[in-house]
């Protein structure tokens, strides 16, 4: 039988649980990562959104900025009193125009402070409360406007505040301009930086947010931590390709970057978030899918055991009944009751065991009648009793007659002939066949007119043994006839003795020997004897031996220059139980 | 034959159960793969929708709200993106320059413009020309400059108000006209068609003509003196509804005949009650909407007429019910 590496119940087992675990393994990957996908995705275009409007919100307080400026830009007011000025030096004018500013920028929340240069007199009035005017305004004011001068002035611009240096401000600068054509100054429409940054930052940041600026340009006109307004963005060409799109929003895999653009006033809103921040909550998911991911697995394992259980019973079943039968139980049957394969498997099984039990019980009895058959055509090759009868008158003649050799003889030969017929069964015990023997002997001594030297060594032990009919006649005849010469003497012995449970018997003369040939040649030959007491000759003692013994009854011959001896060893308590006649 | 057909079976399973391995573990890969791939590294840009600059008139009156209504639809639905800005009222053409210069100033792709001054031609058109921005008009034209034009037929409007005057006259009597500044084509027409009509009708002759009331009222005191200084007038035409109802309330119980130009929710109204004559109904939605697919389909490379009438539908008692039905936003 091969040796077993795997069972079935462990390979279902581990079928089940590789299935399992391969599918809750990829179902969680694969999930967990559409997942963080979808959330990227989804928060990506949440914030897109969010920078659209912040920046669309900018832009529409710019653009109404804008427009006011134009509207006072064309108040012809301003221009009035800068002539009445120029003209008078009375700075009631310049207050007169600072209270006109003032009431501009509040027509809009958007506007922080409107200033109005007068370019003639380099004088800068604010609508704030300090400083309300200043004369000889900074170089760097004029060289700003200076640098405008008659081009077209476009998009704002950031300015470092008036009234507080270290401030900027996010400036649309319009120029006021006379009928003519001539620019006489230029209104200033101011938006602090920082009213950028709590009105609009502000919304756009979250405790997640890495960065969120607004830019004028490649300039930072307000940023999350307050910093570097007024400065060149240090993240410009890093960040280039979103910032040069109109509108755009992805990721790189390590943050989620969006950036979009006022259509009015250019200023962009850029905001960096970490990726492992918007999937913070998923990513400690994670454990809780594993651990989920770790019982559907358990409980796999447990509806495994339960499945595989079931369907392995019947097969474990079905394989012991068929080990039980290999190793010669041909009684076991397959106790299978499922209505599938491994049930009709069964059911053949166990229907093949009926059957070859069957077979086997008819084989039996055929074998034992063909064995009965043989017995008693070995039995009645013996002539019929009428001629010991017949004998025995012959004998009694003899006797009347005073011949008493001859009446013993005649004796003798009617025993030998009863012994040789006798249907009182088909065994006797070994003291019956030395006695045979022994009338035999004196039968032969007769008919060849010479004594035969014939010792016997018979233990009691094996005297009691049973042994077939004439076992040892025809070995005895053999020695007499073709072993020994009666002329000089021959001897003859015969030996017995059991031991173990089997005996074993010899027959040995000091013939002539016999070689290698001649003894295969007897024991080979199924010619039929025709001479002799009898017909049964060696062929079927041996043919008796394996009827009644199988291997265990064996007949052999030793021979040599002084002689041959045949040896038969057998069971002889074996034979007492099963094949003695009642 | 039993083996050979068994050995077959067996050998075709075999095949079958290896397919289907190899399948299922390709299948998952790909998922896999799917799966790892669509994450992160997706720039998604937009830097492919144009922008519109317009600038209105004003964006006070209900007229105006609805232009930019209309174009703010508009927009959204073909995707440009728009800037609307305008003036502080229709008087105001100098701010509007500075507000048309900022926008070509800052390259949009296209400039829209009511022009408060339809004379000449701004500054901002030929810097706009210079930069190959596309400059197209609405509600209002510049005189002979062949720009694209998309609005009402303004003379048309004129004259059928006119008609409406005179059927309501009787075919007699005095009319007179209070228009917006005639220095813009839409009002100018409007009255050179309303004279048309007139000169028409052998028994009426147009008494007075006032400008610059576009979208204003005029005050219950200049109304007094107009009518006192022409007793005869019995018609009225005023080139704005918010002009119409100053009208309205200064003629209260004079049995004077107004025509108006332009549906808001009260002209709507007193026409109802009969204190307007009629009305022309024009939808600055439409206006709005229809100039911003004009430049849709000009963005798009479609040949686009260079001028779009938009249709205005007379408005008397008798139709406007079924118009309100129609417009049900019009409905108080």
């Amino acid at each position: 039988m091969k040796m077993k590496t795997w069972t079935i119940r462990n390979k279902i087992l581990l079928s089940i649980l590789l299935v399992t675990a391969s599918a809750a393994g990829i179902i969680t990957i694969v999930f967990n990562m559409g997942s963080l996908d979808v959330i990227e995705k989804n928060y990506s275009e949440e914030l897109l959104q969010k920078e659209e409007f912040i920046i669309d919100s900018l832009d529409t307080g710019l653009t109404r900025s804008y427009t006011i400026g134009t509207g006072a830009a064309c108040d012809k007011s301003f221009i009035e009193k800068s002539e009445a000025y120029s003209l008078t030096e009375d700075e009631s004018n310049l207050t007169d125009i600072a209270s006109k500013l003032r009431e501009y920028a509040s027509f809009s929340g958007s506007i922080s402070s409107m200033y109005y240069y007068m370019t003639e007199e380099d004088v800068l009035i604010t609508s704030r409360e300090y400083p309300v005017y200043r004369k000889d305004a900074s170089r760097s004011l004029s060289s700003i406007v200076s640098a405008y001068g008659n081009e077209d002035i476009s998009a704002p611009v950031l300015l470092r505040d008036v009234g507080d240096m270290n401030s900027y401000t996010l400036s649309y600068i319009i120029p006021v301009k006379t009928d003519s054509g001539k620019i006489r100054g230029y209104m200033f429409m101011n938006m602090d930086c920082d009213l950028l940054y709590y009105d609009y930052i502000a919304d756009a940041v979250s405790d997640i947010t890495e960065e969120a600026v607004i830019l004028l340009g490649d300039r930072v006109a307000a940023s999350k931590g307050g910093d570097n307004v007024g400065d060149r963005y240090s993240g410009y060409e890093q960040n280039s390709k979103w910032l040069e799109a109109k509108k755009a929003a992805g990721s790189d895999g390590d943050y989620v970057y969006v950036c979009c653009s006022g259509n009015f006033s250019g200023c962009s809103i850029f905001v960096k978030v970490s990726q492992n921040e918007i999937v913070a909550d998923m990513t400690n998911l994670w454990g809780y899918m594993i651990v989920i991911m770790l019982a559907v697995i358990l409980a796999a394992i447990v509806a495994a055991m339960y499945v595989s259980d079931r369907i392995c019973r019947p097969v474990g079943e079905l394989t012991e009944s068929m080990t039980a039968a290999a190793e010669g139980d041909l009684q076991v049957r397959a106790e299978v009751e499922s209505r599938d394969e491994i049930g009709e498997l069964a059911d053949d099984f166990n229907y093949m065991m009926d059957q070859m039990n069957q077979l086997i019980g008819q084989l039996v009895e055929e074998e034992k009648k063909k064995k009965d058959a043989e017995l008693e055509a070995l039995q009645y090759q013996i002539t019929p009793h009428f001629m010991y009868n017949t004998l025995n008158s012959i004998r009694s003649a003899a006797l009347i007659k005073g011949e008493k050799e001859l009446a013993g003889v005649i004796g003798d030969f009617v025993q030998l002939l009863q012994a040789s017929v006798s249907k009182k069964g088909k065994m006797y015990s070994l003291i019956e066949e030395i006695e045979m023997l022994k009338k035999y002997i004196s039968v032969q001594e007769f008919r060849f007119g010479s004594s035969i030297d014939a010792e016997y060594d018979i233990t009691d032990e094996a005297g009691a043994c049973i042994v077939p009919r004439l076992i040892l006649q025809p070995l005895v005849e053999n020695a007499i006839i073709h072993g020994m010469d009666m002329k000089s003497g021959g001897r003859l012995t015969i030996s017995a003795e059991y031991s173990d449970g089997r005996l074993c018997m010899k027959v040995s003369d000091n013939g002539r020997g016999m070689s290698p040939e001649e003894i295969d040649q007897l024991l080979s030959s199924r010619e039929r004897k025709t001479r002799g007491l009898t017909a049964v000759g060696v062929p079927n003692i041996i043919d008796r031996l394996r009827i009644y013994y199988g291997d265990e009854g064996t007949l052999a011959y030793e021979s040599g220059d002084e002689g041959t001896t045949a040896v038969i060893v057998m069971p002889a308590d074996k034979v007492t139980v099963e094949f003695i006649d009642k | 034959m039993d083996n050979k057909t068994g050995a077959a079976g067996s050998a075709l399973r075999q095949k079958v159960s290896v397919l289907v391995v190899k399948s299922a573990a390709v299948l998952m890969a790909v998922l896999i793969a799917v799966s790892i791939s669509s994450c992160g590294s997706d720039i998604k840009t937009d830097s492919s929708r144009c922008t519109v600059g317009a600038v209105l008139k004003s964006g006070t009156s209900e007229y105006w709200m609805s232009v930019s209504s209309g174009m703010k639809d508009a927009a959204d639905k073909y995707n440009i993106d728009i800037v609307i800005m305008y003036p502080d009222d229709e008087l105001q053409d100098k701010q509007q320059n500075y507000l048309a210069e900022e926008l070509v100033a800052r390259n949009v792709d296209v400039l829209a413009v009511s022009p408060i001054d339809s004379r000449g031609e701004p500054d901002y058109v030929k810097a706009a020309a210079n930069k190959d921005i596309p400059v197209i008009t609405f509600d209002t034209t510049f005189r002979n400059s062949g720009l694209p034009y998309i609005g009402s037929d303004n003379e048309k409007i004129g004259y059928e108000l006119a008609k409406q005057l005179a059927e309501a006259q009787n075919h007699t009597g005095d009319v007179g006209v209070i228009s917006g500044d005639l220095n813009q084509t839409c009002h100018s027409e409007r009255v050179a068609g309303f004279r048309r009509y007139i000169n028409s009708e052998p028994d009426m002759k147009i008494v007075f003509i006032e400008s610059g009331y576009a979208n204003m009222q005029m005050s219950e005191d200049k109304v007094q003196e107009l009518l006192e200084k022409y007793p005869s007038v019995r018609g009225i035409m005023a080139s704005s509804a918010v002009t119409a109802m100053g009208l309205v309330a200064g003629t209260k119980d004079r049995g004077i005949n107004i025509a108006a130009v332009d549906v808001q929710t009260d002209a709507i109204n007193a026409l109802k009650n009969g204190g307007i004559e009629a009305l022309a109904a024009q939808s600055g939605y439409d206006i709005g909407y229809e100039t911003i697919l004009w430049i849709s389909r000009m963005l798009d490379g479609e040949s686009e007429a260079d001028k779009v009438i938009i249709n205005t539908e007379i408005l008397t008692e008798d139709n406007i019910e079924d118009y309100i039905n129609e417009n049900e936003n019009l409905d108080n």
